[in-house]
């Protein structure tokens, strides 16, 4: 028989396996049938995504813990209307633009406003620095990171769904609730604005890293 | 080539998204064949692009899924000593809305046939209904919107338990 530790490794990396391989349709299915660790799989395989999501809607990191964990306990109360005409996770990322809309306008009702600048801001930690990441890189996502944490709600919603998670025009119509026209138009105006402030606050930083 | 479609940053920008429709893609496919600054400058467009689409995701504080896993016991908990609604409650708030409001309906019907078809050959006797009264009732315009009013208050309160009802316990 295997030492302990050795067999608790293999056990971790066959679940790690596991989890990695079972489809988001296969997931749901465990859950709706009564699994929890088809949950707590779902939780792991989306936490960062839907917590960076939210930090772009709500701009502060305890803020974000809240509207994430809302947006999961919201999404597993409905995983039985999930009918799997859209992707699961545009679904839940559309849960948690509904969730943070909701927080924003809890705490302020005129938030919706594009051009919102008087919002607080806090630049997100980024964290233990990832050893593979050169002291550049990590410089010039900071400045990314602070700079779309500069634009409005939509704006860094948008771009974030766009080029970060890599979401359809389409999709981005289904999250935030836009037509095609209205996302297009969105989406140019959050480049530009981006673009300004990258050119305005980082100028320095963009410079070195060109 | 002349850049007479006014070649920008955007058009650019939704160039490399793949935002444009295939006529104007493919114009401008052509145009940066034969323009090398134009190139130069899609090249760097893509590469802002890859940046932004390689920006690290933040990451929750440690211990974030077992907190919702927690919450999401609690609330499964919560639910499951939640007594259900008995069945018996459901069928009859149906039945005494549906009564409420067919009953007068009925009423005044009985009443028009009795008073236009006379029904001589029944078994029984049928009951008088109170047609003058009815009549009384609607001079009186006070009495009238008085009563209209406390049906559809009535009406619409057994209408609302329903629905309240439903939400908690129409799932299950």
């Amino acid at each position: 028989m295997l030492p302990t530790s050795v067999s608790d490794t293999t056990n971790t990396l066959k679940a790690s396996y596991m989890a990695a391989t079972i489809t988001d349709e296969s997931l749901i299915q465990m859950a709706l049938s009564g699994r929890q660790s088809a949950f707590s799989m779902l939780v792991k395989r989306y936490e960062n995504y839907v917590f960076t999501l939210a930090l772009r809607f709500v701009k502060n990191r305890e803020d974000a813990h809240e509207v994430a964990q809302d947006s999961f306990l919201r999404a597993f109360r409905y995983l039985p209307d999930f009918r799997g005409e859209a992707k699961f996770s545009t679904w839940l990322y559309r849960i948690v633009f509904t969730t943070a809309l909701n927080h924003l306008r809890k705490k302020n009702p005129d938030i919706r406003s594009l051009d919102d600048e008087t919002k607080p801001l806090q630049i997100p930690d980024q964290g233990t620095p990832d050893g593979a990441l050169t002291l550049e890189q990590n410089d010039r996502n900071k400045s990314l990171h602070q700079a779309i944490a500069h634009l409005s709600v939509d704006d860094a919603g948008i771009i974030t769904l766009f080029y970060l998670y890599e979401q359809s025009l389409d999709e981005i119509c289904d999250i935030m609730g836009l037509t095609m026209t209205n996302a297009k138009t969105k989406l140019c105006r959050a480049r530009q604005r981006l673009k300004s402030v990258l050119d305005d606050k980082f100028a320095a930083e963009i410079k070195e890293w060109r | 080539m002349e850049n007479n479609f006014l070649l920008n940053d955007e058009l650019l920008w939704d160039y490399a998204d793949g935002l444009l429709d295939p006529v104007q893609h493919q114009l401008i496919t052509t145009y940066l064949e034969q323009n090398q600054a134009w190139k130069v400058r899609l090249d760097a467009i893509v590469l802002e692009q890859q940046r932004l689409g390689a920006l690290p995701l933040e990451k929750p504080n440690a211990g974030f899924a077992d907190r919702v896993m927690a919450a999401w016991a609690l609330e499964q908990r919560v639910q499951k000593a939640m007594p259900a609604a008995p069945d018996w409650i459901l069928r009859l708030i149906p039945v005494v809305f549906a009564i409420l409001i067919l009953l007068p309906l009925v009423g005044l019907l009985g009443g028009g046939v009795q008073q236009n078809i006379p029904l001589r050959n029944l078994p029984f006797e049928l009951p008088a209904l109170p047609i003058d009264a009815f009549h009384n009732f609607g001079a009186s315009p006070v009495l009238f919107y008085g009563v209209l009013f406390v049906l559809v208050f009535l009406t619409l309160r057994i209408f609302e338990q329903f629905l309240q009802l439903r939400l908690q316990y129409g799932k299950r």
